[in-house]
């Protein structure tokens, strides 16, 4: 496998503001991402020579809808989706199209509109196989929160509580970032005694539905340092998609549902490229997937930020507060910067570009170091995983 | 001799304490057993022939007759849809018998006939009901729901057919019109004083009569009737002694529970009864139907299973006649405005194997096992190399478990849904509701679970059913 490692620049981003977005549609979201991420960078429509569209339910076909939005005629456009993946997948597939030489500039976009449908919760669709896929993602991570508190003896009210200070920390995170959906801090009393979502889960133990959209203008390195434009530059790209479908499949005797398998497949990917040795050192930030309070949990032990088991520890220690030795979600990350599905990905990298760029405000970090972006679709045992790097530009 | 080779039963877990159905004030003496919200007159039918096959080859079935009033299907046949969850035969007879409350009886009689034909060696007979009464009304309190199954051969059996006398008649007691989903009862003043109560003396005399026998020959006297009252009347009317020689009407603990009412209570007599016992069931409903039993020495063979009493043992009480509307369907949640993807009949049809079936596949070179059906071996990457292997008998225990509270689909869940992981012993590990679980926290990691065939909260026009897990009862 080849790398990645600073081909690829991001010189403008942009991020609509997180949440209940009844007065925008999927063409307002992505107008106001795209331009601010086009003033960033200095470009304008006719500069874009291609563009990859990350969409997962909001838009039927092709990647027709950003080019109608945003007026792009007859430019390559690509729609990519990898379930919760989705918008770290265009900036992936963007990336390599720059790689190649193939485009000198390229937007990435991912957007989401899931409020319109009135749904309060991802529900999984029936497919093939309705007799395992049944009902919603919080009843799917909530097993793990199961067999993990069974695994390592925690008992429940002590466990309870470790996920709420989960919860907590991306609240408080949140509430420093003026985009985030919801801008309030919590206590651990409010997120234990919340009502039950599904058992063990309660409702701060999950992330909200969202609407949102966020997009990158891409280029060369070169082109970058040309241009002397603040930019960050990809480091690592790891995608590593698992063999049972979380829309079909049911589990397999071998499938750890207290790890996430995938997610450290993919760190592996991008680790290898950035030449990332010890994450828990070299890693500044992580922006990462806590679609549940006992997902985030796992990540850390999955990203390796420490080895398995140890996650409580390290929640008890608070060594991923916006003060702890590696600050993960300090924007509020999904549970309270917000979740529009096909969006999160870019969002995620919005705020690892303004840490980089010393944008982030009451939320900046003294050194931000290399930033780490992760995003997970599917459910336990059946994931699609994604991990970026970025770092700072030449 | 043609007869009974073995019995089984279905009880719903869940009972309703007649003094809660009311709007006010006291409602009457006992309770009723009343069916999950994902339970329907098929699913009831499946779990009975479970129970009576239970340690059995189900491969020698060769006809399945179904005896009903509740079919959620008009059109489409439930004894099919039975044949094919609990995985008998491609090749063998199968028909429903419906619309009358004596069919179960008459469905045995035919089987007894098929056997002796010498068109099916075993045939098995389920009867099973889930009816509907007007909310508040007596049909409502006085019923009950749940399934017998019967299987009928010409060995070994635990009881000898002896004898049948059948009558048919056009007497209107209770209907229900093909356009309603609610039974219809006419005047009792009426009903019982001209049609049940001296057509079933006449009846129960005349087959008697026939079959040489008196009172005093008779061990047990099992018969069906619309409530506990007018039941008792019948038995002291033909000079058999209510306490030593009548079967309980199970009113108080079961309910009158339709087309499967007289072969649950037959089953229930088999569950006492000795060896040399003389038998007599009947069952009314457009006619009566008599049959006259000989219980063998087999029966002590026969002990093991669930059966109607063993099935009443294990219960919950609802907490409301409010829930009891809720698992009926007769009282809806705001549904989920997600839109419901249902699989369709294709897909259906394609999975059958896994769905219906509960067949996993067995990698021939390798040995890895896989539900659902997989075409590659995730092991060794042979390519459709595999045996289709049975989970459904292997013993099963909780590898994780949930609530779901999102799912609201009202026409079959009772919200919160119960989800499961399950390890089966022989090494299959997949993800499926939970049923019938009770409280969440009193689940325990590694507690034995059982199958049992529900019907989806998923569905559209069609009816879609699935194996769901539920605590051991």
């Amino acid at each position: 496998m080849g790398t990645i490692k600073d081909k690829v620049a991001i010189v403008g981003m942009g991020c609509t503001n997180f949440g209940d977005l009844w007065s925008k549609g999927v063409s307002d979201m992505i107008i106001d991402s795209a331009y601010e991420a086009y003033q960033d960078a200095g470009v304008g429509p006719k500069d874009i020579e291609a563009v990859f569209v990350g969409n997962v339910s909001s838009s039927m076909w092709t990647g027709a809808t950003v080019t109608e939005a945003l007026q792009l005629d007859k430019i390559p456009a690509t729609r990519v989706e990898n379930n919760c993946a989705t918008a770290a997948e265009a900036l992936r597939v963007g990336a390599f199209s720059i790689a190649a030489g193939m485009y000198d500039t390229v937007l990435c976009v991912g957007f989401e509109k899931l409020k319109d449908y009135g749904s309060g919760a991802l529900e999984m669709p029936g497919s093939l196989h309705p007799i395992s896929v049944v009902g919603s993602a919080p009843g799917s991570f909530a097993k793990s929160a199961v067999q993990y508190f069974e695994k390592y003896q925690i008992p429940f009210q002590k466990g309870k509580e470790m996920l709420a200070k989960i919860a907590v920390k991306n609240h408080a995170n949140g509430a420093l970032h003026p985009k985030a959906h919801f801008r309030r801090a919590i206590t651990l009393e409010t997120a234990m005694n919340a009502p039950i979502i599904a058992w063990p889960l309660g409702l701060f133990d999950c992330c909200p539905v969202t609407d949102g959209a966020a997009c990158a203008v891409i280029t060369s390195a070169e082109k970058a340092k040309a241009m002397k434009k603040p930019h960050v530059l990809i480091k690592g790209l790891g995608l590593a998609v698992g063999r049972i479908d979380p829309f079909k499949g049911k589990f397999r005797s071998d499938v750890d549902i207290t790890f996430w398998d995938e997610t450290w497949a993919a760190a592996q990917q991008a680790y290898q490229q950035a030449g990332v040795k010890d994450p828990r050192t070299e890693i500044g930030s992580a922006e990462v997937h806590d679609c549940f309070t006992i997902t985030e949990l796992i990540i850390y032990e999955s990203l390796g930020f420490c080895p398995r088991g140890k996650g409580p520890e390290e929640v008890e220690k608070d060594s991923f507060t916006l003060t702890g030795d590696l600050p993960v979600n300090t924007d509020g990350g999904l549970k309270s910067f917000g979740h529009p599905v096909g969006a999160s990905g870019l969002r995620m990298v919005y705020e690892l570009y303004n840490q980089q760029l010393g944008r982030a405000d009451k939320r900046q970090l003294k050194n931000p170091k290399l930033g780490l972006a992760h995003s997970q679709g599917g459910t336990p045992g059946m994931f699609q995983a994604s991990v970026t790097i970025v770092g700072p530009g030449n | 001799m043609i007869g009974i080779c073995s019995y089984g039963a279905y009880v719903p877990l869940y009972r309703l304490a007649r003094e809660i159905m009311v709007l006010e004030g006291k409602g009457g003496a006992g309770e009723r057993a009343v069916a999950g919200a994902d339970e329907d007159a098929l699913t009831m039918a499946v779990d009975a022939i479970l129970d009576c096959t239970k340690g059995m080859d189900r491969g020698s079935v060769e006809a399945l007759l179904t005896a009903t009033t509740s079919s959620p299907f008009a059109e489409k046949q439930l004894a099919a849809a039975a044949a094919a969850a609990v995985d008998l035969n491609d090749n063998i007879i199968t028909a429903d018998l419906t619309a009358s409350l004596k069919a179960g009886l008459t469905a045995l009689k035919l089987a007894a006939d098929m056997v002796k034909a010498g068109s099916a060696k075993k045939v098995m007979v389920a009867a099973t009901d889930c009816r509907l009464g007007t909310p508040l009304s007596p049909v409502e309190s006085n019923s009950g729901d749940g399934a017998a199954a019967l299987l009928v051969g010409d060995k070994d059996a635990i009881a000898t057919i002896e004898g049948f006398y059948t009558f048919a008649t056009d007497f209107t007691d209770t209907w229900r019109p093909a356009t309603d989903k609610f039974v219809h009862v006419w005047s009792d003043r009426f009903t019982v004083a001209e049609g049940y109560t001296p057509m079933m003396q006449k009846a129960i005399a005349a087959a008697m009569k026939k079959f040489g026998v008196e009172a005093k020959d008779i061990s047990k006297l099992v018969y069906s009737g619309p409530d506990a009252r007018t039941h008792a009347g019948i038995a002291a009317a033909l000079k058999f002694d209510p306490k030593t020689q009548l079967q309980d009407g199970l009113f108080g603990v079961m309910g009158n529970t339709g087309a499967a009412f007289p072969l649950m209570l037959l089953v229930a007599a088999l569950e006492q009864a000795k060896p040399g016992d003389t038998i007599l069931v009947a069952a009314w409903g457009d006619g009566v139907d008599v049959m006259l039993l000989k219980v063998t020495d087999a029966i002590e063979k026969a002990r093991d299973r669930h059966g109607v009493l063993g099935y009443l043992k294990s219960k919950k009480m609802l907490p409301s006649y409010v829930k009891y509307l809720r698992l009926r369907h007769l009282f809806y949640y705001e549904a989920s405005r997600m839109t419901p993807i249902t699989p369709g009949l294709a897909q259906l049809w394609r999975e059958r194997d896994s769905m219906y079936k509960l067949h996993a596949s067995k990698c021939k070179q390798c040995g890895w096992l896989e539900f659902p059906i997989r075409r590659i071996c995730p092991k060794c990457y042979s390519k459709d190399s595999y045996d289709q292997v049975r989970l459904l008998e292997q013993k099963v225990k909780v590898y994780s478990f949930s609530t779901d509270t999102i799912p609201t689909i009202p026409e079959v869940t009772d919200p919160p849904l119960g989800r499961a992981i399950v390890d089966f012993e022989g090494g299959a590990r997949l993800e499926l509701e939970m049923t019938d679980f009770g409280n969440i926290q009193d689940m325990k990691i590694g507690q034995p679970m059982e199958m049992t065939f529900r019907r989806l909260e998923r569905q559209g026009d069609v009816a879609a059913y699935a194996w769901k897990c539920k605590p051991v009862r």
